[in-house]
């Protein structure tokens, strides 16, 4: 603080001693504001910030101590929320006083609400959980019978107002349009359109009487109903059209200046209003020549009247050309606008001369020529000591650049990049150097000079797609491989010739980019140079003020240069050195490196040169495995059986298979066995002997039919495997018992993979291992005699054919049984029939639903059918956690919400129809109440739920 | 005597005239230091700080919600580096504040005499003016009209000179919840909520009416230094 403040203000005490003996204002400031100004004072007569924290820590504890004293009257609370706010100003929290604030606007008289909303307004954002405790308070006012009551609450309401309780007092706002007075219709206005910002959809039932603000006959309501029409013509410009006739009446009385004169601002008639008319004319007519040609007229008045030599003539001007060249062009206006354009360039006023860049910028890409014209001009200001100006002139310089000036604008970029020190300036023209370089690089010099030169200052503050795009651009090339190649040469050896400079920090990213490239591309550099890079490498990887992260690509082109390189000491130096490293990940790339490196053949045809474009070749189904595993079976081994599996064997023990159709491919009606893999991780298990088969078959089930989904080859040839005999391993229902003949049969694995989606949903698999020759499979349903049965192609010997079939519930059934039966051929002519069968339930069908509780809302309210039932509970459960518990585990149900002892829960019976329930628990009844748009499912569910409350 | 703390209300550039400012301030041993003190020791601010040039901010960067709203924030601080008010449009939390008040004021504060009104700072357009020893300080976004939040700052302070009669930063320092109300009158939501300059002292006034008859028995005209 300086010290004439300071003097001034410790001086003020005895000024107002002063001034009161003469009873002059003075006075009356030093009473109104004296416990606030010893405040002021005492601070500014402190030297130290630590002093001041002291101080103002004691202010604090005295107003904690003060507003909670139930002695404290209101008119003291308002001095307390002053001195609140103060504090608050300076940085120290005076939270505490929030919920005082809140009740110092409910509970004072006007003027101590007045400064009760002040403080709410300053103290609380809009998502502030205190809020909600103003929502009274603010209802209250609004429907006082008294005018500064009522503003008091538009006020606030416009200014913060938790989202969700707009609906309470919507209506009351709604009625405030109709109001007498001006002062209320206009801030009830402005109060819409702030609920039109925060929750759009609230407010859309109101958009006609928007339409009646506009025509209100007062300017200061229809101005305001302005700011809600630009934002809805933002979002959808061609449902307003018909109003663009109104506008263009509104702006032509304002410019010809038939508004009251208290409108006017320095003798502008209200140059707000214009300016938001502009606005909105420029959405209106953008791309409509039929709506432009509305306006053109009165654009060309604004730019003639903007006469006056005076800022907010500027401001309009500006809107006007903006207008001017966003609507459907017109050549006469478009010459008055580049006029306009060239007054703002070369004014000496340099906010005006700002604009005027700003303005070039909008305009340059419509119309070049302009640029020419004040080209001059714009490389003064490249050079003007005023870093805003450059800054808005490379902007500009950005917009118009072509292969033939990049080099000068880049180079013009990179100056000012340089003095820069601000993130966001460096981040923002980072990327655009790298943007036009990547276009225009007018050669392979400059190009890689200039990333070069983009990474350094860029650093670890740029965008990560540029260095990503660059490797990519090195990688992938041009259709020139010669000219590629050169790119890359030149890379690598400006590289290296970086990498010798002593002494000097690159940031991690453009280390990273240097060693990808090295690793890559240092082959280039001809025979004898790997070592060379290898030992910059690893220079690079023992210096201290390399990240982990770039460590690992350091490493990483160590490993790909090596297979390359004659001699390997360094190398070796680097493993032994690392494989000692306490970071795990450093550690784990050496002992790769390292053991890569006992067997370089195999390391040169893993780190192939040059080939970092294409796909490798890898077997993820590890089926080279699958020799190893047919021979441990075929000497009695277990079959594998993936871990999802085994869990759920021994979850159901009872039920020998639960089928469930895929959650999502609905498309096909019906489902039998679905038989999915044995493992779907180690894809090449062989054996399905894990076997489960099962089919199924209902009494109430209706099994519309049954469609094979797809089918899968998977299996390979068991090495060694002879024996011309073919038998079969038939699928059996149960379980594994087939091993006992595994030995001549082919091993066939009947392997049906699930669409991924599903691993938490509980699958039932089939696997049938067998050597089919066809399969019929019948579904044999009590309703419908459908049959569904599919012949499979012949399948050859030692192959494996997947099958799959899902099952979908039309109508909701409690339980069902799906059965069905296999038969198949052998060579050797006799057939073979297996049978099966799988018990189903309703609740093998449903799924969570996972919704949002206004969603729930929705929903509720859509559907009809509905079923209410009370249900007695035993007192152990007679709880909402438990029975949620209950209904949670039991039934799949989704908790939506939980509002006291009710509960929202949803489900669907796959595939989509939703199903929801609303439940209370009231002492030891619950009483639930269901609803879906499936007239059938909610008794289904409630008799299910029945179950097992009575079970639990 | 030229009262240092007087905010200059420059009308147009050639007739700059000076709004009369009250002599209540006058005796208290300002005179003598007129620009050429403020100047110094601007100087002498920039000297120390020198770093903080350069600190403007890029036009990519994340956007928060919104996107029509016309204000962001308004701040009004001291020469000296103080706030004296603070005003948000949009929820931030507290300590993002305390941040970006301490960035922008450094910037603000390094800003040479002559140079552009306009700061490109994050991704907002900060525009700033500065009015004897306070400066003036408006967020908005990049797409928005520069200058004409410039005038509406110049509207704001024309608002408070009439209200508190030549005002000066001191005013502003002991009753800046009057400050506050004015411009709550003034830009509702960040938004200009009424440009006509008589209507919105109407506003406060009437407010003020009843404060003075339930506090005190002197007049409205009293209060503002006008009797």
């Amino acid at each position: 603080m300086s010290d004439i403040v300071e003097k001034t203000l410790t001086a003020l005490p005895g000024l107002f001693l002063q001034n009161q003996s003469t009873g002059g204002p003075g006075a009356a400031k030093a009473s109104f504001s004296s416990r606030l100004g010893g405040l002021v004072r005492g601070i500014t007569a402190l030297t130290s910030k630590h002093e001041e924290e002291k101080l103002i820590q004691q202010e604090l504890n005295n107003l904690k101590a003060t507003v909670s004293a139930p002695t404290t009257t209101l008119k003291m609370m308002k001095e307390c929320m002053v001195r609140l706010i103060y504090c608050e100003m300076l940085g120290y929290d005076a939270s505490f006083g929030y919920i005082h604030a809140i009740k110092l606007a409910q509970q004072g008289n006007l003027l101590e609400k007045r400064v009760g909303y002040l403080a709410v307004s300053l103290f609380l954002h809009e998502n502030h959980e205190l809020l909600l405790l103003l929502v009274n308070t603010v209802v209250k006012d609004l429907q006082s019978t008294n005018l500064v009551e009522v503003c008091m609450a538009l006020t606030i309401v416009s200014q913060i107002f938790p989202r969700e309780m707009i609906p309470a007092v919507l209506p009351l706002i709604e009625d405030k349009l109709q109001h007498s007075k001006e002062i209320i219709r206009r801030k009830a206005v402005l109060a819409l359109y702030k609920f039109h910002l925060i929750a759009p959809n609230q407010v859309q039932h109101i958009h006609i009487k928007f339409r009646k603000a506009l025509c209100d006959r007062d300017v200061g309501v229809m101005a305001a109903s302005l700011h809600i029409y630009l934002k809805m013509i933002k979002e959808n410009s061609s449902a307003y059209k018909d109003l663009t006739g109104s506008f263009v009446t509104i702006l032509k009385q304002v410019v010809g200046g038939k508004l009251p004169v208290d409108f006017n601002y320095h003798s502008v008639p209200a140059p707000w209003l214009q300016i938001q008319l502009l606005r909105i004319l420029g959405l209106l007519g953008k791309g409509d020549q039929r709506t432009s040609e509305l306006m053109y007229d009165v654009l060309d008045e604004s730019l003639r009247r903007a006469e006056l030599n005076h800022n907010v003539t500027y401001a309009i001007l500006f809107e006007c050309v903006h207008t001017v060249y966003s609507v459907y062009p017109k050549s006469e206006l478009l010459e008055k606008a580049a006029k306009c354009i060239g007054k703002f360039v070369l004014s000496p006023k340099i906010n005006l001369k700002y604009l005027g860049l700003k303005a070039l910028t909008y305009v340059i890409q419509q119309d070049p020529t302009l640029a020419l014209q004040h080209q001059m001009t714009i490389i003064e200001c490249l050079d003007h000591p005023d870093p805003i100006i450059k800054r808005e002139t490379l902007e500009l310089l950005y917009r118009i650049t072509n292969a033939q000036n990049i080099t000068v604008i880049v180079q013009k970029m990179l100056e000012y990049l340089h003095q820069s020190k601000e993130e966001y300036i460096i981040v923002n023209l980072v990327g655009k150097i790298a943007e036009l370089a990547e276009k225009y690089a007018p050669d392979n010099a400059w190009f890689i000079q200039t990333m070069n030169a983009v990474f350094s200052v860029g650093g670890d503050v740029m965008h990560p797609d540029i260095p990503n795009n660059f490797l990519r651009l090195l990688a992938e090339g041009f259709d020139d491989e010669t000219e590629n190649q050169q790119l890359r040469l030149y890379a690598v050896q400006s590289y290296l010739t970086l990498l010798d400079v002593e002494n000097v920090f690159y940031p991690q990213r453009f280390l990273q980019v240097m060693s990808w490239v090295l690793g890559e591309y240092a082959y280039l550099l001809g025979k004898e140079t790997p070592e060379e890079v290898i030992t910059k490498l690893y220079r690079l990887l023992m210096s201290d003020s390399i990240s982990s992260e770039t460590k690992a690509w350091l490493i990483a082109a160590v490993t790909k240069l090596t297979p390359q390189a004659h001699s390997s000491n360094i190398v070796e130096r680097l493993i032994q050195e690392f494989t000692t490293s306490l970071d795990t990940c450093l550690r784990q790339h050496a002992f790769e490196l390292k053991h890569l490196n006992e067997n370089v053949e195999f390391m040169k045809s893993l780190l192939p040169v040059d080939k970092s474009c294409e796909d490798m070749v890898v077997d993820s189904s590890l089926s080279f495995l699958d020799g190893f595993v047919a021979e441990e079976l075929s000497q009695g081994a277990a079959p594998y059986k993936p871990h999802h599996q085994r869990q759920e064997e021994k979850l159901s023990q009872e039920k020998v298979l639960n089928f469930e159709p895929y959650g999502l491919s609905f498309s096909s009606s019906g489902f039998t066995g679905r038989q999915s893999p044995a493992g779907i991780s180690l894809g090449s298990d062989v054996s399905g002997n894990s076997t489960e088969t099962g089919l199924k078959e209902t009494n109430s089930l209706k099994l519309e039919g049954i469609k094979k989904l797809w089918g899968k080859e998977g299996y390979l040839p068991k090495k060694g495997s002879k024996t011309g005999d073919e038998t079969e391993a038939p699928p059996v229902p149960q379980e594994t018992m087939i091993m006992e003949n595994v030995d001549q049969t082919m091993t066939k694995k009947d392997q049906s993979q699930v669409p991924t989606q599903s691993k938490e949903e509980k699958e039932k698999q089939l696997l049938a291992s067998s050597l089919f020759v066809g399969l019929g499979s019948e579904s044999t349903v009590n309703l419908i005699t459908e049959q569904l049965e599919c012949c499979l192609p012949v399948i050859e010997a030692e192959s494996t054919q997947n099958f799959q079939y899902s099952v979908q519930m039309e109508k909701p059934f409690t339980e069902g049984n799906l059965s069905g039966f296999i038969s198949y051929q052998m060579m050797d002519t006799h057939s073979v029939q297996l049978e099966f069968s799988v018990n189903l339930s309703l609740l093998d069908f449903i799924r969570p639903l996972k919704i949002s509780t206004e969603d729930f809302g929705k929903l509720w309210l859509s559907f009809a059918n509905d079923v209410k039932q009370n249900l007695k509970m035993s007192e152990s459960q007679a709880a909402l956690p438990s029975t949620l518990k209950t209904l949670q585990q039991e039934l799949r149900l989704h908790v939506v919400d939980i509002i006291g002892n009710e509960g929202l829960l949803a489900c669907q019976l796959l595939p989509t129809i939703p199903c929801l329930l609303h439940f209370r628990v009231h002492g030891d009844i619950l009483a639930l109440w269901f609803r879906s748009s499936c007239s059938t499912l909610p008794d289904y569910l409630l008799y299910q739920c029945q179950k097992v409350m009575e079970g639990s | 005597m030229a009262p240092l703390l007087r905010l200059q209300l420059h009308q147009r550039a050639p007739q700059r005239w000076r709004l009369r400012i009250t002599q209540r301030f006058g005796s208290l041993g300002w005179g003598g230091r007129g620009g050429a003190s403020s100047e110094r020791e601007g100087r002498r601010r920039k000297d120390k700080k020198g770093r903080g040039a350069g600190a403007y901010g890029g036009r990519r960067g994340t956007r928060r919600a919104g996107g029509c709203r016309m204000m962001r924030f308004m701040l009004l601080f001291s020469r000296q580096g103080k706030l004296r008010l603070q005003k948000w449009y949009l929820a931030t939390s507290d300590k993002e504040r305390k941040k970006m008040v301490r960035e922008l004021m450094q910037v603000v504060l390094a800003r040479k005499p002559k140079m552009c009104s306009f700061l490109e700072w994050r991704d907002l357009k900060v525009v700033y003016k500065r009015y004897a020893s306070l400066y003036f300080c408006c967020a908005i976004e990049g797409q928005d009209n520069e200058l004409i939040t410039l005038e509406l700052i110049h509207r704001y302070v024309e608002l408070l000179d009439k209200y508190f009669g030549s005002v000066c930063e001191l005013d502003i320092i002991f009753n800046f919840e009057k400050a506050y109300f004015i411009l709550d009158e003034f830009l509702m939501g960040g938004d200009v909520q009424d440009t006509s300059k008589k209507s919105v002292l109407k506003a406060i006034e009437q407010a003020d009416l009843l404060q003075e008859e339930d506090e005190s028995p002197r007049s409205v005209l009293e209060e503002m230094g006008l009797a």
